[in-house]
């Protein structure tokens, strides 16, 4: 019997059978392009990592506000600490604090300290009293170091030009 | 007889790696800094350089603060420029504009800053926020006058705000 036949049980007669038979070939996977993907995904990072901020801590410096109105001041007050804030020229200040004058917000709190001590309280009231054209953070520091020395009451007047 | 080692060269297959790992962790990274731009919050303007004392008193904020508080950012010109971009000298102290919850407000228009003070004020009240407790945070741009402050701590005093809050930055590596 020649090779290229092939005998089937239960049946007489002769099937033929190809000498070579096809070989299966895989069917080809269907992949879409991933570099051009790829590309964008970087490019969009990227862009995210220089845009990103990291925000600054921040936080709030605790004070009160002066309430208006009759009936508020029930105890005498006492003499209140002034802090007198001058600007010079465009990005200095100068605090006057009685006959002390400085430009450092540490002598300022020094000098608070002081006061205290000497006062024997920290329920003495502090004013700040800046002038109209100083800037914001000579307030703040002034502020800053009434509050650094435990001082409960401090108000702001009124700008002074 | 002792057994020579023999090496045989590998198969002669490329060497590829697997990329998925790879674009699964770039798309988180994206969508993290996505969200992480985002989340900052609508109260906060980004664009305000605060103060910075020193010997910062500032406390760390919590979430508690926030629900019984107006926040009241004062814009500075300075902060609006471009870069190469120079303020006239006249002008380097003043304020842009007040900022609550994303909403510009006029310098110059008080009426509406007091309105929007006692709105929050109410809301936070009708919501069951004691009202002894609630408080009006400045957070003003370090280069703003004083002056340009002053307005919002006077209508503050008008809305019978009990308390105040000065923003500033925490203290850090001084």
């Amino acid at each position: 019997m020649a090779r290229s036949t092939k005998k089937i049980p239960q049946d007489q007669s002769v099937h033929y059978v190809p000498p070579r038979r096809r070989r299966v070939r895989p069917k080809p996977k269907m992949q879409p392009p991933l570099t051009p993907m790829i590309d964008v995904t970087f490019q969009l990072l990227l862009f995210f990592l220089v845009a990103f901020q990291l925000p600054q801590p921040e936080g709030p410096i605790p004070a009160s506000l002066p309430e208006t109105g009759p009936g508020r001041h029930d105890a005498p007050l006492a003499r209140p600490i002034h802090i007198v804030i001058r600007a010079v020229g465009d990005n200095a200040a100068r605090y006057e604090i009685g006959n002390v004058v400085t430009a450092d917000p540490t002598e300022v709190y020094s000098v608070l300290e002081a006061r205290k001590r000497s006062a024997g309280t920290s329920d003495l009231p502090v004013a700040l009293k800046p002038s109209g054209d100083v800037r914001w953070r000579f307030v703040v520091e002034a502020f800053n170091a009434a509050v650094r020395a435990r001082f409960k009451n401090i108000a702001f007047a009124p700008s002074s030009s | 007889m002792a057994r020579n080692a023999t090496f045989r060269a590998g198969g002669s297959g490329e060497v590829s790696f697997n990329v998925t790992p790879m674009i699964d962790v770039t798309f988180l990274l994206i969508i993290f800094f996505i969200l992480a731009g985002k989340m900052s919050s609508q109260e906060l303007a980004r664009t305000i350089k605060l103060p910075r004392p020193v010997r910062s008193q500032a406390l760390k904020d919590g979430p508690e603060q926030a629900l019984n508080r107006v926040v009241v950012n004062v814009v500075s010109r300075a902060a609006l420029l471009g870069d190469g971009e120079s303020l006239d000298p006249s002008l380097r102290g003043q304020a842009s504009h007040y900022e609550i919850m994303g909403q510009p407000i006029n310098v110059d228009d008080a009426a509406e800053l007091l309105s929007r003070l006692r709105r929050f004020r109410d809301d936070a009240r009708d919501k069951g926020q004691k009202e002894e407790d609630f408080t009006l945070q400045v957070r003003a741009d370090y280069r703003v006058d004083y002056g340009q402050v002053e307005p919002v701590i006077a209508a503050a005093m008008v809305a019978k705000i009990p308390k105040m809050n000065i923003g500033a930055l925490l203290a850090g590596n001084e």
